[in-house]
């Protein structure tokens, strides 16, 4: 009885694919050979055995996008990259595998599937966490993100969804020269502000785990908003 | 007529007299009937008493009371009762009963009635009174006393409602009526009693044997209320005028007291006191003062008021006394109360206790705090406005809001004063009461808290001030009493951190620049900081004490060693060995100091660290002193100096003109410090340099010279005070340090509290910090102390649960 029932859940799996959706997977599968994601890594590489800057450069101008666009960021979070500007041989080559491409044009057509992939709460969130750090190892031993490279790394993370409150966020750290950087702590808990928080902040209570960057952006749009309800009386 | 005698003084002498008992069984039994029937209602008590009393005196009469005819001192109602005796009598009927003539109960009665008559009319009596007494008896002896009874209430119904006619003529004014009345009502109440004697023993036998028969005195009373006072025009005449005549008295006027009391007397026996006089009295008191109150609210200021509720209670107190009967004392004081203080409780206290406690008017204080207890709540308010006040008063003590400077310096006195006056209202005026001693615990408490740190900071300098030597003003009681006052204060404070860390720096200076007052002052505060905050508060500054003791030692075996070494130049020098974590943090000035003197540093550090090997010595110059010998013109002097004092000075051996650059140059000491050095020797009281040009300030192009006209009156001088006062880097450094600290107790506190319970939620974490931190911190702070712990990798949040942490092991 007991090995019946384990052996029921396999009805259960989800039906196989289309056949030909199958039969390309197949193909790919049988094509991505480590040999050809090897010889495209090669086209990049540098001396170091790495694709340097300018290696990405021209790899993102041969997959027809700019090196700051959102895809090649979710790109870089496939592959795992460690270092902001580089890819080394291991995170290209088990990348490639990883998202099943072999070639730029391959790469190319994963892009829809990646980009719905970090449509995804849970993933995106595992995405969002995990480009601070990408960003942080420009310099070896830097821990905390600057403010202006936390606001353009926002800016990129975000293109696709902005959350509404993200210019007036930006608006504040420009104002505030004082904050120097945003701690991993506080980036991460950026994001589950953007989705708790009314846009009118009503619902933020500091007394809450916030951390305390939030605390006093809040209290700034606070006082922001009722200079302006003052000046207008 | 055997009838003559009562019976209760026969019963008396049947005890006397055994040998005449048989005379007097005859004279008894004329009012035998009257005793057997008492006798039988009471042989059950009778019986015990002799249970009681078995004494041997009486072992004749036992026997005999065994008989069921019985008589003993219970027998009769009229007995007095003695206890003890009791006899047995036996008593026989005369064998034929004696008759009384027909007409003996008419004629009887008409004479009796004449009588009341008289005493009615006020006519003088005819027959005598004992004759009457004795008809009234031998009639209630033939069994006609109800007859009698209701004779006697016709003939005095009568009488009484004749007298209302005088009391319905309308010309009259009201306290003539009310003199009509009373003597109508004394005359009745004088010809009853008249009547009730003559009537005594109907009163006392037919009356008492019938509860539903009111005595002669109730009857008269009855008839009294019934004919005269019943009567609406009479009732409403007699209170009118009687509330009329107390209004009068209110108004100040002076009144026939003893006819008001005659009357209300009147009232409360005739039993309409409280229904027909009470209820409309208490009205109009009502009345009276609500509007009183309200009036004169508005019109006096509250000492005067509430002198005058002090008068009024007081005036309504002899009206009790006087003439209100006392069942009115309640109500009537409860109403005055409620309408001139329950009323105006809240207008009282905001108008009135804020200028009294500020005038520190005692008497008008304890006159206030008396009358509010009277009424609910009265004290309550009080003492909650009385904090109100501490706190308003206090606080601006306390955060010296237009940041005056030289207020800031009067504050610890200020409290003082203020504490000292507010515990002597509290103990003269408030009887010592425990709520207000509460309330001035709790505002203290709250407004010295009001401002962060400046408080203890004072306070820490206020004792500095006490303990330093040259401080003359106080005997050693009055200092220990100065302290003790001052711990109350400290009690107050909530960042106790603070007075350490500036009682440390001040402590150290009297230390090593020998300004304690007195060592038994120090250690008497040091026991008192121990006492309140425990040893971990004062362990640093016991530290210090003994260091000082420790370093005398060290410096009499030195002076020993210094004996078989030879000294570099003629120089003494005296070294404290102070141990690193107990005194202040000094940071180390490296300056210029003069070849001999290192040698000798260097000396002393060969000696100290053959005895103490592995220790490192860092020589800490800014507390340092010399005693310098200077040759004037005038003559020689010692200069009391510090050590950089020394510096500057020294360079003068050299030559007689140096520049302010040239100095810092030579004595390497940091500019400012430099520049309050030099204005110490050229621009103080003891001016033994010259500054050119001359000026208060110390400028950078200035040149300075040995000034050789030095005059002083004293031989040894002393310029080093410098080295007591506090400068403001020494201040901010200071406070500094303290907030440095509280970060590593904060960050330190939650790796412990995260350590215990590895997991927990940012509330809970929050709220177990407030219980472990001594010192006052705002959330906003603990939040940035958990990111950075955070941020170091102590803890970490939990990925999906924002609002937890986990520790990081």
């Amino acid at each position: 009885m007991s090995t019946s029932r384990i052996f029921s859940q396999y009805s259960k799996l989800p039906p196989i694919r289309k056949p030909h959706n199958n039969n390309d997977t197949k193909r790919l599968s049988l094509e991505c050979s480590e040999g050809q994601v090897t010889a495209l890594f090669d086209l990049y590489k540098n001396d170091e055995d790495c694709i340097d800057e300018e290696g990405i450069v021209k790899f993102c101008n041969d997959l027809g996008v700019k090196p700051d666009d959102f895809i090649v960021l979710v790109l870089a979070w496939k592959f795992n990259a460690e270092l902001m500007g580089r890819f080394t041989r291991t995170e290209f080559v088990s990348g490639c595998k990883a998202i099943q491409a072999h070639s730029i044009k391959w790469i190319q057509s994963k892009f829809p599937l990646l980009l719905a992939e970090v449509q995804n709460r849970q993933t995106f969130k595992e995405f969002y966490r995990w480009s601070y750090k990408f960003c942080l190892t420009v310099e070896p031993g830097q821990r905390t993100l600057s403010t202006e490279v936390a606001i353009q790394m926002w800016t990129i993370v975000f293109s696709q969804r902005e959350p509404p409150i993200l210019p007036r966020w930006f608006r504040f750290l420009e104002r505030h020269e004082s904050i120097r950087g945003i701690p991993k702590d506080t980036w991460d808990m950026f994001l589950p502000f953007t989705e708790q928080v009314r846009l009118d902040l009503t619902n933020y209570d500091e007394s809450e785990a916030w951390p305390s960057l939030l605390d006093d952006f809040v209290e700034y749009e606070s006082d922001l908003h009722n200079q302006n309800v003052q000046m207008q009386e | 007529m055997p009838l003559s005698r009562a019976p209760d003084s026969v019963l008396q002498e049947q005890r006397k007299k055994d040998e005449h008992i048989h005379h007097k069984k005859r004279r008894h039994s004329g009012t035998n009937h009257l005793s057997h029937q008492n006798l039988g209602k009471k042989e059950e008590t009778s019986a015990s008493v002799n249970n009681m009393n078995d004494s041997p005196k009486r072992a004749n009469f036992s026997a005999l009371t065994s008989q069921s005819n019985g008589l003993n001192r219970h027998a009769s109602p009229l007995v007095n009762s003695k206890p003890g005796t009791t006899r047995k009598l036996i008593i026989k009927n005369f064998k034929e009963k004696p008759k009384l003539p027909d007409n003996y109960q008419h004629e009887t009665w008409l004479k009796l009635k004449e009588a009341v008559e008289a005493i009615h009319t006020s006519h003088s009596i005819k027959a005598s009174l004992e004759e009457l007494y004795q008809a009234v008896e031998n009639l209630c002896s033939h069994k006609v006393s109800t007859a009698l009874y209701d004779e006697l209430k016709l003939v005095c119904e009568c009488h009484v409602r004749s007298n209302i006619h005088q009391f319905l003529g309308d010309c009259v004014d009201s306290e003539q009526f009310l003199k009509h009345m009373n003597v109508c009502w004394q005359d009745h109440c004088r010809q009853m009693i008249m009547i009730r004697s003559i009537f005594l023993f109907l009163d006392r036998t037919y009356v008492l044997q019938n509860s539903a028969v009111a005595s002669i005195w109730d009857m008269g009373l009855e008839l009294f209320r019934l004919h005269i006072i019943s009567n609406n025009t009479v009732q409403t005449r007699t209170i009118d005028g009687l509330l009329m005549l107390i209004e009068r008295e209110r108004n100040g006027e002076a009144i026939d007291r003893q006819l008001l009391k005659n009357l209300l007397r009147m009232l409360s026996d005739l039993q309409i006191y409280q229904s027909s006089f009470e209820k409309k009295f208490l009205e109009k008191t009502d009345c009276l003062y609500a509007a009183e109150g309200q009036r004169l609210m508005q019109e006096r200021d509250v000492p005067e008021y509430l002198s005058h509720v002090d008068k009024r209670l007081h005036e309504e107190n002899e009206r009790l006394l006087h003439y209100l009967d006392q069942t009115t004392r309640k109500p009537l004081i409860s109403r005055v109360e409620y309408q001139l203080l329950a009323q105006h409780l809240s207008s009282i206290l905001q108008k009135g206790v804020e200028q009294l406690l500020e005038m520190n008017k005692i008497s008008i204080l304890t006159l206030m705090y008396q009358l509010l207890g009277r009424v609910k709540d009265g004290l309550k308010e009080m003492c909650f406005t009385f904090a109100i006040y501490l706190k308003k008063k206090g606080k601006l003590i306390v955060t010296n809001p237009e940041g005056d400077i030289e207020k800031d310096k009067d504050m610890v006195q200020q409290l003082l004063d203020f504490k000292d006056q507010t515990e002597n209202i509290i103990n003269t005026c408030f009887a010592k009461n425990e709520k207000f001693v509460n309330a001035t615990k709790e505002s203290f408490e709250y407004f010295i808290n009001q401002r962060q740190n400046k408080p203890a900071e004072l306070i820490a300098k206020y004792v500095d001030s006490k303990l330093r030597a040259g401080n003359k003003e106080a005997t050693e009681e009055e200092l220990e009493r100065l302290l003790d006052k001052i711990m109350v204060l400290f009690r107050f404070i909530h960042g106790k951190d603070v007075f350490e860390a500036f009682y440390k720096k001040d402590l150290a200076k009297r230390l090593l620049v020998g300004k304690s007052a007195s060592v038994d002052a120090e250690k008497s505060m040091l026991s008192k900081l121990k006492q309140e905050c425990g040893g971990g508060f004062t362990s640093k500054l016991e530290g210090m004490f003994k260091d000082m003791e420790l370093s005398k030692d060290i410096m009499l075996a030195f002076k020993q060693h210094m004996t078989s070494v030879q000294a570099p130049g003629n120089i003494e020098m005296t070294v404290n060995i102070l141990t690193m974590g107990h005194w202040p943090t000094y940071i180390p000035m490296d300056v210029h100091i003069p070849v001999e003197m290192v040698k000798f540093q260097e000396i002393f550090k060969k000696f100290y660290l053959g005895k103490h090997s592995g220790r490192k010595l860092q020589w800490q110059s800014t507390l340092g002193h010399c005693v310098l010998k200077a040759s004037f013109a005038e003559g020689k002097k010692e200069l009391q100096v510090s050590l950089f004092q020394t510096l500057c000075l020294l360079m003068f051996n050299d030559g007689s003109d140096f520049s302010f650059e040239e100095i810092k140059q030579a004595t390497a000491i940091e500019e400012s410090e430099l520049r309050r050095t030099l204005q110490s020797l050229a621009c103080g009281k003891a001016r033994v340099l010259a500054k050119m040009p001359k000026g208060k300030d110390v400028d950078t192009r200035d040149i300075f010279r040995f000034n050789d006209d030095f005059k002083h009156k004293l031989c040894r001088i002393k310029i080093n005070q410098i080295q007591m006062k506090e400068t403001p880097e020494e201040n901010t450094s200071t406070t500094e340090r303290v907030f440095h600290d509280r970060q590593y107790q904060v960050d330190a506190a939650i790796v412990r509290i995260m350590k215990t319970r590895k997991t927990l939620s940012h509330t809970l974490l929050i709220s177990e910090l407030y219980n472990q931190l001594k010192f006052p911190v705002k959330p906003s702070d603990l939040k940035k102390r958990i990111e950075s712990l955070i941020d170091r990798d102590y803890m970490e949040r939990d990925k999906d649960v924002a609002n937890q942490y986990h520790y990081v092991a």
